[in-house]
């Protein structure tokens, strides 16, 4: 096994991973294979609960089975972790590593979990916590006045970047808006139609493969940086600096943008530790800042790529706060 | 003639602050002598420049295998027991010990979490700790709900008898029972009181934000300890407090101060820490050092620059929505994270324990063989191989934060105190005296590091040269020389 592996620091970077939670029946099952299918030029595994497994139907299994790996101690607390890292670790020394790995959740606490698990440093530099994807029946949310009194359903919200809302079809437009406000209502900042244009629209979103900052169009050098683009309904602003950057005010700028931010992503060099690559990850409103590997060691170059919704995100004022926050 | 003379070696005995090159006798398992040495030993070892301490004692250790035990042994331990969560009934687990092979001294907890599951939903609970936790989740009654009269007696009176059968203590990990209502929890409380024997928590909440804060967990912590008397010892402190360490500390010492029978363990890996809203590198020299003023940013709301910090806080205090988690997961470049690190593991008076996993294979077995080294594909959590090799590499050598003796007592000494009220026999643990266990590890205090990455998790420490669990080698010469069982079960033994 050991020759597969390969050495400590050939890597470019963690593998990402997408945790998928939400109630039996919700449609966990069609959004996992959806991303699948969408991603076919990239190799994704699954990890599902073996315990959940009525949710995981014959389409997951047409998958493939190495493709698709259950949690075998029933995906809880501290047995998780040990779990977590075997199954980890396997997929990982797979002849061929996985560009993604999805985990799928059944209960709500198990979000909680598999999040605390994940966010252990010693996971992140290997496979890192991408997004929390709640999937959730629009049906049951306009029939349920009372839906989010629930605790353990607003609680299951709580913990997501994204939510999917399914059953959304058979809804006149005014039903659909009312469901969708009312998700917004709890906080969050962006939910998806489970629909066939969905997972295409959230392609940018989804796994940090999906933009990585080099693929960004129209970057430039120095302190100032294009707008880019991508996909509607999305606009987005790679940004970079030579100089490092003061993190007190980065923080600020973030703290203060990310209403506005769907996604942020980059290398960050901040001037009380110049030398030291940190990977900046930003989904919803939830950061993480962790020691990293940059593809591009040496140059000590900070570089973002931010993403929001076209006439959402302030692109001029964004980069403006950023430049900013370079040290002097 | 003794059986083994340990030669010239650094003796750290830190109950009575020994600290002075000599010798150690030993005497099938126990020491007979320390200092000079006069006569010669079947065996003789050259410890110079080396030194000579009692074995490390892990009271969080969920590990309980051979694999495990090797894989500790060369992290300096002698004694690993598992308390967070325990098992039930105790004299079954201590038996089925007996039919494997056993490198270090071992023992059990009584197991709350088994309690529940047979009383509250009658699944089977014969199986190791962790294990016994995910196989019993189908059927999460246990998990979720408050118990009613009938059954907290009944859960108590297989805990009891539990203690009787030797358990060493209670695990109370609350966390992974949050339907449990404090009634219960103050019955076990009482239990444990009753019998004087230390319970070991996991904190029901780990957040930073009321409800169901971490502060909120340890208050609910030391009213436990003050209104039952109880010995409350807190699991894994760093990992559970998060960026409120430093005011849960004050409220831990504070408590301590009023004679609660309060303690806590840490172990020196970086965890996530979640910040709120306010800035982690927030310091209010800030603005005039760097030369940068706040006016750099500018409101989006109204296009206004901000003035102050009192501006930044109050402009993110009016917009909910501008609240951001952030998670840090970088210990060693950052020096706050580090300073709140530094708070748990450097506790005064608090102990090292790894919370070490077991070992499993990728079909989500635990791994129960024998091959050495352990096969690749077994895996758990660094801490598994070293956890305390760890912390003398960084705060001993690196950054001298602790001096050997101290580091010695937080590895041994100070964990044999803490649980000795329960197992007698532990005041013979974790000292270099005459009389003691030869419980003994001898390491070079230079070279002693841990080496396992998440690449490399079988990867064992290096730094300990020999080892011996009640007078046998279980490493000799820096490689692993046991093979048969030099482990002995550590009892409970109580009067109530
Ligand atoms: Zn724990
Ligand atoms: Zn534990």
């Amino acid at each position: 096994m050991t020759a597969l592996t390969p050495p400590a620091g050939a890597r470019m970077g963690a593998v990402p991973v997408i945790v998928i939670g939400g109630f039996l029946g919700a449609g966990k099952t069609t959004f996992i294979n959806r991303i699948i299918n969408s991603f076919p030029t990239r190799k994704l595994s699954a990890v599902v609960n073996d315990f959940g497994a009525i949710d995981i139907d014959a389409d997951l299994i047409n998958l493939g089975r190495e493709q698709v790996i259950p949690l075998r101690n029933g995906c809880i607390c501290c047995s998780l972790q040990g779990d977590m890292l075997s199954t980890i670790r396997y997929l990982l020394d797979q002849p061929v590593r996985p560009d993604g790995i999805i985990i799928e959740c059944s209960g709500v606490s198990q979000i909680g979990d598999v999040k605390t698990a994940l966010l252990d440093a010693v996971f992140w530099k290997e496979a890192a916590l991408d997004s929390v994807i709640c999937v959730a029946d629009g049906q049951d949310i306009l029939e349920d006045p009372a839906y989010f009194a629930q605790s353990l359903r607003a609680e299951q919200f709580r913990d997501g970047d994204f939510i999917i809302l399914s059953k959304m079809d058979q809804m006149s437009p005014e039903q659909r808006q009312s469901v969708r406000e009312r998700v917004l209502a709890q906080g969050k900042r962006a939910e998806f139609v489970l629909d066939n244009t969905a997972v295409q629209q959230m392609e940018n979103l989804l796994f940090s493969f999906s933009f990585d900052y080099a693929a960004t169009p129209g970057r430039s050098r120095g302190l100032r940086a294009s707008d880019a683009v991508p996909v509607q309904p999305f606009a987005s602003l790679a940004w970079e600096s030579d100089r490092p950057i003061a993190f007190d005010i980065f923080q600020q700028v973030i703290g203060a943008h990310a209403p506005t931010l769907l996604r942020a992503k980059g290398i960050l060099y901040a001037s009380h530790a110049p030398e030291t690559p940190a990977v900046f990850q930003m989904v919803g409103n939830r950061v993480t800042v962790g020691a990293g590997h940059d593809p591009e060691a040496g140059t000590h170059r900070s570089r973002i790529v931010f993403i929001g919704y076209e006439g959402q995100i302030d692109l001029r004022t964004l980069r403006t706060d950023m430049d900013r926050c370079v040290a002097e | 003639m003794y059986d083994i003379v340990l030669r010239n070696g650094r003796l750290i005995d830190p109950e009575t602050r020994l600290d002075v090159i000599g010798d150690v006798a030993i005497n099938g398992s126990a020491i007979v002598a320390v200092g000079r040495v006069e006569g010669t030993g079947h065996k003789e070892i050259d410890a110079t420049g080396l030194v000579i301490a009692p074995g490390f004692i892990d009271i969080h250790a969920h590990g309980q295998s051979l694999a495990a035990d090797r894989m500790q042994a060369f992290d300096g331990v002698t004694t690993t027991l598992e308390f967070e969560i325990g098992s039930l009934p105790v004299g079954h687990w201590y038996e089925q010990q007996t039919k494997t092979t056993r490198l270090l001294n071992y023992g059990i907890s009584v197991s709350w979490v088994a309690a529940r599951i047979a009383v509250m939903t009658g699944q089977d609970i014969n199986h190791a700790p962790l294990t016994l936790m995910g196989r019993s989740i189908r059927d999460r009654r246990w998990v979720d709900d408050v118990a009613t009269d009938t059954q907290v007696s009944a859960i108590t009176a297989m805990m009891e008898q539990g203690l009787r059968e030797g358990g060493i203590g209670i695990g109370i990990p609350n966390a992974y029972l949050p339907g449990a209502g404090v009634k219960e929890v103050s019955q076990i409380c009482s239990l444990a009181a009753r019998y004087d024997v230390p319970t070991y928590t996991h904190i029901s909440f780990s957040s930073n934000i009321d409800p169901r804060s971490s502060v909120e967990a340890y208050t609910r912590l030391i009213g436990y300890a003050g209104s039952t008397g109880a010995r409350m010892h807190i699991c894994h402190f760093n990992s559970t407090s998060l960026m409120d360490i430093e005011r849960c500390a004050e409220l831990v010492r504070n408590a301590q101060a009023q004679g609660l029978r309060i303690t806590v363990e840490a172990y020196p890996y970086g965890t996530a820490s979640t910040v709120i809203g306010a800035p982690f590198f927030a310091d209010p020299a800030f603005p005039q050092r760097t030369g940068q003023g706040y006016d750099a940013l500018q409101r989006l709301d109204n296009g206004q620059h901000m003035t102050s910090r009192e501006d930044v806080l109050r402009a993110s205090a009016e917009k909910a929505d501008n609240l951001v988690l952030w998670h840090f997961l970088d210990v060693e470049s950052n020096q706050r994270h580090r300073d709140l690190l530094d708070i748990s593991v450097l506790y005064p008076g608090g102990i090292i324990a790894s919370d070490a996993m077991p070992w499993t294979m990728p079909d989500g077995s635990t791994y129960m063989g024998d091959a050495w080294p352990l096969p690749d594909e077994a895996v758990a959590h660094p801490r598994s191989s070293g956890t305390f090799t760890r912390f003398l590499r960084v705060y001993m050598n690196e950054r001298k934060a602790v001096s050997l003796i101290d580091a010695m007592a937080k590895c041994s000494w100070l964990p044999a105190t803490i649980i000795e009220c329960a197992a007698p026999t532990m005041r013979r643990k974790g000292r270099l005296q005459v009389g003691c266990d030869a419980d003994i590890c001898v390491f070079d205090a230079d070279t002693i590091s841990d080496r396992a990455e998440f690449t490399a998790m079988n990867r064992p420490a290096v730094g300990v040269k020999y080892l011996l669990v009640n007078g046998q080698p279980v490493i000799e010469a820096g490689e692993l020389a046991a093979n048969a069982s030099t482990g002995q079960p550590v009892r409970g033994c109580y009067r109530a």
